[in-house]
């Protein structure tokens, strides 16, 4: 295998895959030191917030559920917050534990995903998934069962398996009624070996060893309960706003190498995201979730971003608890079939509307989304704005693999850029959902 | 009835003549041509003595324990694609002539999906694809290709026996 040129690189490396969206790693090192260390985004806009503007507040879940066929719910969610905050409405008790559920189910869905289909064959040492059929059979067909769990108690509590249709502002055009309820428990009560197995199979990985801290940022609450659906944007540097701030927290800048803005807070770059929330909350965890991160050995603050997948594995195993949780309290407590709400387009004024400017944050799969509409008297929305996770974390990514490139530079063309896709894909990034490849590129002279 | 389908593709797309048939109906209704799949399944009945029906819409690894649980000894995976045809041409495959599609969350590779029917079903796989000529976002459909779909339509409900 041929070693690096420490003095002059000129390396291309054609694409990286297991990544959403287009983007390239370019890496410059000239006279051994490294010159540039890029993650350049060369998506272009998706225009989403153009698209809400002129529509009415109570479609906009709709509409902005297409950002993500993986986020759905959260986008689904952070939309509807948006939309309560603007009009002044407040969610009842049982509309937040049936939010609290679906959330459950997004990110247990999503990280499931990241572990098997992206980290997994990393940490495997294979190319991609599909070699695992043959040597791991039984794991891929685990991943599409938990993952199948998942979208069937999606669509038992709003209508689809992705992109919620009765999840809206005010609450839910269907409730769960009590058949519903058991489905539930018993398609969640039936995963858990599967989630036993995933944890036997995730703490036999090995991860790298490289060590950034930065700042973490996340929903943070004084209650008891893991912060995912409400509550403050704090970070582990001691800062804490009202989400109405959220723009005090995400600072956005623009870099000429990339098409996507970046953020920061107190430092260069933050992270948000499964490892970030750990850091943040770690004590709000259900017990299982915290006896898999002392099996795993991983005791927050934990700042080695290849970490992230334990930190997904640790939350799979609280809310795979925390939505059992849910519905038994509902099997216990019932649901109240009269909070049910058919709003539609509000025609009938079924709901009070005013002009506001409304926030909704809550904790996606990949970290803290923000969104913000602003409307008029009639409920029309006059400006949005949406700030997904990645967003906030490709600063985050850049700065790490600049801080990574540097002691790895005795490794081999082929181990520098295994590392650097890892570092990549450990933040599990939606660079945007019409995706193509990432390219790692070195650059010498 | 002269559907203008290879014999190949006719028999691919006929169901077993003893047991039940799965079609599964892929792509995205936004992208143009990649539609066809999904136009196929909204023109065809729901399920229908052995046929089964399923929409997978753009994720077929939601659909892989649907068509388990149908116990099928034959399943028809009907999608757009891009083979260097003529727009609208329709061949089938084996999914082992499928290129290894790169993987997210966002993606689940079609050669995956089929490969695990094909393994745990022990059923039959047939692949069937229509060249697109164009699958960009907000796209109508390739007239050559609806007609495709047309033909495939018609042949699927010429053996259920309602046209």
């Amino acid at each position: 295998m041929k070693k690096m040129n420490h003095k002059n690189i000129s390396v291309n490396v054609e694409y990286l895959t297991r990544v959403e969206g287009h983007g390239n790693i370019v890496v410059d090192v000239t006279n051994g030191v490294l010159k540039k260390c890029n993650l350049e985004i060369v998506e272009a806009p998706r225009f989403f917030e153009a698209m809400l503007r002129g529509r009415s507040i109570f479609e906009a879940q709709h509409i902005t559920s297409r950002i993500c066929g993986i986020c759905a719910c959260a986008h689904t969610l952070a939309s509807v917050q948006a939309a309560e905050d603007a009009l002044g409405i407040e969610p009842t008790d049982q509309t937040t534990r049936l939010r609290e559920l679906l959330l459950d189910m997004e990110i247990l869905d999503s990280h499931i995903l990241h572990i098997y289909l992206l980290a997994a064959p990393d940490l495997l040492g294979v190319k991609s998934f599909v070699p695992l059929i043959d040597t791991h059979p039984k794991v891929i067909r685990r991943a599409l069962r938990m993952k199948k769990t998942c979208n069937d108690v999606c669509d038992i509590l709003v209508g689809r398996h992705i992109h919620p249709i009765s999840c809206i502002a005010g609450g839910f055009t269907k409730l769960p009624h009590a058949k519903d309820l058991e489905s539930m428990h018993s398609l969640l009560m039936g995963m858990q070996p599967d989630m036993d197995a995933t944890v036997d199979l995730a703490l036999q990985l090995k991860f790298p060893e490289f060590e950034r801290e930065t700042e973490y940022v996340g929903l943070v609450n004084d209650g008891p309960g893991y912060p995912l659906l409400t509550g403050d944007i704090g970070s582990s540097d001691g800062k804490r706003v009202h989400k109405k701030d959220y723009k005090k927290v995400t600072n956005e800048f623009i870099v000429e190498h990339s098409s996507a803005k970046y953020a920061r807070l107190s430092r260069e770059s933050y992270a948000v995201g499964a490892l970030a929330r750990t850091n943040l909350n770690f004590n709000k965890l259900c017990a299982g979730a915290k006896m898999v991160a002392n099996a795993a050995t991983y005791k927050p603050p934990v700042h080695n971003p290849y970490l992230n997948t334990v930190a997904q594995l640790i939350e799979c195993v609280h809310c795979l608890d925390h939505s059992i949780g849910i519905i038994e309290y509902f099997m216990e407590h019932g649901i109240r079939q009269e909070e049910l709400m058919l709003v539609g387009l509000n025609e009938k004024h079924n709901l009070p509307v005013k002009a506001g400017n409304g926030v909704g944050a809550v904790e996606a799969p990949r970290g803290t989304l923000y969104h913000n509409y602003e409307t008029d008297d009639q409920g029309i929305i006059k400006n949005a704005n949406c700030i997904i996770p990645t967003a906030q974390n490709i600063n985050n990514i850049e700065h790490d693999m600049k801080s990574l490139v540097p002691g790895i530079l005795d490794k081999t063309e082929q181990e520098i850029t295994l590392a650097l896709e890892m570092l990549v894909r450990a933040y599990d990034p939606c660079i945007s959902c019409s995706a193509h490849f990432l390219d790692v590129r070195f650059e010498g002279q | 009835m002269n559907l203008g389908l290879s014999e190949e593709v006719m028999n691919a797309l006929l169901p077993a003549q003893a047991g039940r048939t799965a079609y599964v109906l892929l792509g995205n209704s936004l992208r143009g041509d990649d539609g066809a799949g999904v136009f196929i399944a909204e023109n065809l009945p729901a399920d229908h003595d052995n046929i089964i029906i399923i929409n997978a819409g753009d994720s077929p690894d939601s659909i892989f324990y649907h068509v388990l649980e149908a116990h099928p000894v034959k399943t028809v995976i009907i999608d757009a694609a891009d083979f260097n045809g003529m727009p609208g041409e329709v061949r089938t495959f084996s999914h082992s002539r499928l290129h290894e599609a790169p993987m997210s969350t966002h993606r689940f590779p079609l050669k995956v999906v089929a490969q695990l029917i094909e393994e745990d079903a022990g059923c039959e796989v047939h692949l069937v694809g229509i060249q697109i000529r164009c699958a960009c976002l907000g796209s109508p459909m390739d007239a050559c290709v609806k007609k495709s779909t047309r033909a495939i339509i018609d042949c699927i409900l010429m053996s259920m026996d309602v046209t």
